[in-house]
């Protein structure tokens, strides 16, 4: 068999290192990592792979690879490597390049590169949202106007929530399409038949909604109760609880805006419920997660880039000031008050919104599960090749 | 000369609640009619050691018989003079009580038979006669490189004169032609190359009064003996301004320093198929073209071929090293050097990819920082992996090498535009003679031996006869002989720098791959080792590893029948011979041995205090039962006193119990053994003989390298001997034994034991 011609690619060595703190270089190829590994298997045998390949700048075989997104960051690799070559943080370090592989735009790169880059960014966005709505209800709300009048939902919805819909569906969706061609498509060994992407779905929404890998990076053989008792489901259920948060409140808010700028605390009891113990999770998990890094007791935590920290600092603020405002329509602040506030949650918002969720940390809500759909999809068709060849 | 014997027996340290002291003395007295024969419970202590002092004095006891400790314990106590006084020690502690059954009646008979061969040892010995002589202490530091420099300036610095020799035109050696070198102070993790260093050492050598230097030179002949060397030396060929002188040496430190192995036998690695694929001396010689000899330091390095700056370089380490088919050792450097070599491609061409195969990265100690500082240059890509095939695709000017078996679980292929062979070190320990050569040597000596003795080299010690570096007059060859692969025949771990030619001390990469750090250190411990040669044999004593023994082979030489065994078994080469084939002893050379006394057939070579006639007495002295049971069975055990003394030494610190059957006597070294001594030991109805010594062979241990390997080969001639007195040839045993193996000494030793009972007792018990 003729062996394909390994390229290397010095650059890229020099961006991988630069977005996260692995030693990747430092690996000398013993294969503990993997060993260790709960999640590697024998045909995905991560990280030790993903060591190689970054170690030697493999652009093509890097942008292709799946297991990055397959890697939940439990952290024993990089506990037991001999070297300390990091190899859990190397994993981190390939979905930020993944991300930016994706992104067609090229913005995901420079955000990633630089945090002067993400602050201008978001201060540009901020700044846009800021134009936005002095064009549509000015810099003071009119004298005498009702919350209505002053900050008309069906403007916000016009002009904010469904714009940003499109944006980030358009977006996202020719990204995932990206990630598709490049990590499927390009793969000439294995033929999809149709049938497959209809019968695996059910993959993608199971692990949308039940992040269910994160419970796999413990293979301890422990009861279930016993692992719940002593914590080791905590970082996976706060997680989960998160990110269900973040999903119940997009889709509130872009659908069901008017609700939230009711008076009534409770106009529909089991949406605003929702939405309440939602806004409970944002802030309990980012709080969380704050903590986490800034304690950097394990492993996952132990190194925080600056796309972490600005991901889970505008979450955070983006959930303070929606129940703050929420509270302030709720008991009836001035206009003008509720109109400033107002202001300054859509100022967070946007930003998060536009930056976070296409080209940065924020993706991954979207790049894991469709990573996990397509490898199932390479493998159930790979075994129904093998079968055919059989 | 008197024999004044004064046997003193210890009861200290158990000795007298395990046997019964007052017997002993009683036998000891009626077998060796002793002066003086006492018992004292604390012999080591004052009043002991007083006791004997005024013995010494007063009785003029010449002859001590010290029934004690092992003679490796208390020797700065029981410490006489020994040109007056001969010191017997009986080792009653370790070698009795201490393996045997306490107020047993076969420990009390092994007891006695060791006084009584202590005794007839020490009647039978004679005082050692020093060759004290006032010798030239000039040390010869052949090859003016690392090496040789600091062994020239170290000798200097210790208070010796030298004489350099230097085969080309400069000082520095190969370091010299290099453009940079990696750090040589430790950790060697600054990531920087050097150049400095060198100079200053070669300007002080240069400048020092004591230091003789003869460049463009070399060595026509050395002759004579440590201290007197005489060393002929020429001009190399390629230079005739250098003149022919004689000097007088004391000892000789070779540090010739290494040659890159033969390129051409690389061709399996693409070597020739374009000048882009290259060694990593030639590299070398690359980067000091490119840097024009090291004054600029700013410079791309550029393709063999066409120039072009280049942008991709495999590296392809153990080049023919580490293959049975090549160099089947590691070089040690070249890991180092090809790192080296691939940071300067960097820093050069910040573009270029850099490829390493390796079979293992080798760079030991704080080495690794290094390897470590470069392995996390991004643009450094390095794998273990074999190669399988190097290709040269001369369209696109572009090297394909194909890996297998990488450590990323297949084969790689890589497209480079150069390639550079990391092959290994060859000692410049001479040059090989021709075949033809040796066998005329050999079949000339074989004649002249004439048909009644055998060759008595056994096969697997021929050597490959060498010449060209020290070209030696001695008898056995004109160079240092090899242990493998060319380099000088040593043993690294018991006692490195040493040679088989006395008073001639490799050191540097010579002796073993060493790179210029490593070269410093090992140019010191050589040069120690010469000033010791020196110094020691002037005063008439021998160096390692029978340091300070101040006896001498003496050769009855009327009676010399002129076989040869001596000349041609001698480890080191000591003796010469005339055209007759009679042995001209060198004392100079030798290091007391014995091996030429185990040799002779007719027993003319012997010690003042070891023969083949003091070691029969010993022999005879023992009782042996006639009455055939089990405990009467008699064992001599021949013990060489390097590891296997000291093997049972520890055996008895163990206080593990050891057939009470045997009875040790310590031997200088196997190789000593005279064939005599077995007939000697049958004949008195021994019932079995075990030889306790080193391992042979090519990772041998023995001290004095051949000496194991010759008394097993001698006792090929035995056999024939034991057949012929219809005695079974397996009464006769050979162990191979290590210091550390003393815990299998019991099974040894049962083993043996109970195969002799299997045979039954010796039939010639009694007569």
């Amino acid at each position: 068999m003729k062996n394909n011609v390994v390229r290397t690619d010095n650059e890229l060595v020099k961006y991988i290192k630069e977005v996260g703190e692995s030693n990747f270089k430092k690996c000398f190829q013993c294969g503990t990592c993997s060993a260790v590994c709960p999640l590697s298997t024998e045909d995905r045998p991560f990280p030790r792979k993903e060591m190689i390949l970054a170690g030697w700048g493999m652009k093509e075989q890097l942008a292709s690879d799946l297991d990055p997104w397959l890697c939940y960051y439990c952290g024993e690799c990089s506990k037991n490597c001999p070297r300390k070559a990091e190899p859990g943080e190397l994993m981190m370090s390939l979905r930020r390049f993944l991300i930016s592989a994706y992104d067609w735009t090229g913005i995901s790169k420079i955000l990633y590169k630089s945090k002067y880059a993400e602050y201008i960014a978001i201060l540009i966005v901020a700044i846009g949202v800021l134009i936005e709505w002095a064009v549509l209800f000015g810099l003071h709300p009119a004298a005498g106007a009702t919350l209505g009048n002053a900050v008309s939902p069906d403007k916000i919805d016009y002009f904010f929530d469904w714009p940003i819909t499109v944006f980030l569906g358009v977006m996202l969706t020719s990204f995932i399409y990206n990630m598709f061609r490049k990590t499927v498509l390009s793969d000439k060994n294995i033929k999809i038949p149709l049938k497959l992407y209809f019968t695996e779905a059910w993959s993608l929404m199971f692990n949308f909604f039940t992040q269910y890998r994160y419970a796999k990076c413990d293979d301890s053989g422990e009861q279930v109760s016993k692992k719940l008792a002593d914590g080791k489901y905590n970082f996976w259920l706060t997680h989960l609880f998160l990110m269900i948060s973040y999903v119940v409140l997009f889709v509130g808010i872009v659908f069901f805006l008017d609700w939230f700028q009711s008076e009534n605390s409770m106009p529909y009891l089991h949406i605003i419920l929702f939405d309440y113990f939602a806004s409970i999770g944002l802030i309990f998990g980012t709080v969380y997660f704050v903590i986490k890094r800034l304690t950097k007791k394990i492993e996952r935590s132990k190194f925080s880039h600056h796309t972490d920290w600005m991901f889970v600092i505008l979450l955070f603020l983006t959930a303070v000031s929606g129940v703050l405002l929420r509270a302030a329509i709720v008991y009836n602040f001035t206009v003008s008050s509720v109109f400033y506030i107002y202001l300054i949650h859509l100022m967070i918002l946007f930003p998060m919104l536009v930056i976070e969720v296409p080209f940065s940390k924020w993706s991954h809500l979207a790049y894991r599960p469709v990573a996990i759909y397509f490898a199932n999809l390479k493998e159930k068709a790979k075994s129904l090749n093998n079968v055919e060849i059989s | 000369m008197d024999n004044n014997l004064g046997i003193y027996i210890c009861s200290g340290c158990d000795i007298g609640k395990s046997l019964n002291v007052e017997r002993l003395v009683n036998t000891a007295k009626d077998s060796n009619k002793p002066v003086v024969c006492i018992s004292h419970d604390f012999l080591c202590g004052p009043e002991g050691l007083n006791l004997i002092k005024t013995d010494i004095s007063e009785k003029k006891i010449n002859k001590l018989v010290i029934a004690a400790c092992s003679m490796r314990a208390k020797q700065d106590v029981f410490n006489f003079d020994p040109l007056t006084i001969h010191t017997e020690r009986v080792n009653l502690r370790e070698h009795v009580i201490w393996i045997s059954p306490s107020n047993d009646n076969n420990t009390q008979l092994l007891a006695e038979d060791y006084v009584n061969m202590g005794a007839s040892r020490a009647k039978k010995a004679a005082f050692p006669e020093p060759l004290i002589q006032d010798l030239n202490k000039t040390v010869l530091v052949v090859g003016g490189g690392v090496t040789g420099l600091n062994a020239a300036i170290n000798s200097v610095k210790a208070g010796y004169n030298v004489v350099l020799v230097e085969k080309k035109s400069n000082l520095g050696g190969f370091p010299y032609s290099k453009y940079k070198k990696w750090e040589t102070v430790p950790p060697f993790d600054k990531n920087i190359w050097i150049k400095e260093g060198l100079d200053q050492l070669i300007n002080s050598v240069e400048n020092s009064e004591k230091i003789k230097i003869y460049k463009n030179s070399k060595i026509k002949s050395v002759s004579g003996a440590p201290g007197k060397f005489n060393v002929e030396i020429e001009a190399s060929a390629e230079d005739n301004k250098a003149e022919a002188a004689t000097e007088t040496i004391g000892s000789i430190v070779v540090a010739t320093g290494w040659k890159p192995y033969e390129a051409k036998k690389l061709d399996y690695l693409g070597y020739g198929l374009t000048p882009d694929i290259l060694t990593n001396v030639e590299l070398e010689e690359f980067y000091s073209e490119l840097s024009d000899k090291g004054k600029s330091d700013s410079f791309g390095v550029v393709r063999k071929s066409n120039g072009d700056k280049v942008k991709s370089i495999a590296f392809i380490q153990c080049a023919g090293s580490r293959d049975e088919n090549h160099l089947p050792y590691c070089s040690t450097v070249c890991c180092m050097s090809s790192l080296k070599e691939a940071a300067l491609i960097r820093k050069n061409n910040p573009e270029a990819n850099v490829y390493i195969i390796y079979k293992d990265i080798r760079t030991p100690g704080e080495y690794e920082n290094f390897y470590r500082k470069m392995q996390d240059d991004e643009g450094i890509f390095m794998v273990k992996g074999a190669i399988s095939e190097v290709s040269y695709d001369k369209g696109n000017n572009i090297i394909d090498i194909k890996v297998k078996d990488t450590l990323f679980g297949g084969d790689i292929d890589l497209n480079v535009e150069m390639l550079v062979l990391a092959s290994g070190m060859v000692p410049n320990s001479g040059d090989d003679v021709l075949n033809q050569e040796i066998n005329l040597n050999s079949n000339s000596a074989q004649s002249a031996s004439g048909a009644s003795c055998p060759p008595s080299i056994p096969v697997s010690t021929a050597q490959v006869a060498k010449s060209g570096l020290l070209n030696l007059t001695y008898r056995q060859g004109k160079e240092m002989p090899d242990l493998a692969y060319g380099f000088p025949d040593s043993n690294f771990i018991c006692f490195p720098y040493e040679s088989r030619r006395t008073g001639i001390y490799p050191a540097g990469s010579v002796r073993m791959p060493l790179d210029t750090v490593f070269s410093v250190d090992d140019a010191k411990g050589a040069v120690l080792k010469a000033i010791q040669c020196v110094e020691q044999t002037s005063k008439g004593k021998a160096v390692h590893p029978r340091s300070n023994d101040t006896t001498y082979p003496f050769f009855d030489l009327p009676r010399c029948t002129q076989c040869k065994r001596c000349t041609e078994e001698c480890p080191f080469g000591a003796i010469d011979e005339d055209e007759k084939g009679t042995p001209k002893y060198n004392p100079e050379r030798c290091r007391r041995c014995g091996v030429c006394m185990g040799a002779c057939p007719v027993r003319i070579i012997s010690f003042k205090n070891y023969s083949p006639d003091i070691v029969a007495s010993m022999i005879k002295s023992l009782y042996i039962p006639e009455d055939p049971t089990d405990e009467n069975y008699r064992i001599l055990v021949f013990a060489c006193e390097n590891d296997a003394y000291p093997a049972l030494d520890i055996l008895g610190l163990n206080k593990i119990n050891l057939s009470s059957n045997i009875r040790v006597i310590p031997v200088r070294c196997l190789g000593s053994i005279n064939n005599v001594w077995y007939a000697d030991a049958l004949s008195k109805g021994i019932d079995g003989i075990l030889l306790l010594g080193c391992k042979f062979g090519d990772d041998y241990q023995c001290h004095f390298v051949k000496g194991s390997e010759l008394a097993s080969y001698r006792m090929g001639n035995l056999k024939e001997t034991l057949t012929r007195l219809v005695l079974e040839e397996e009464r006769v045993r050979q162990i191979q034994l290590e210091f550390t193996d003393y815990m299998k000494l019991p099974e040894i030793v049962e083993d043996f034991v109970n195969k002799i009972k299997s045979l039954g007792p010796n039939p010639y018990k009694g007569f």
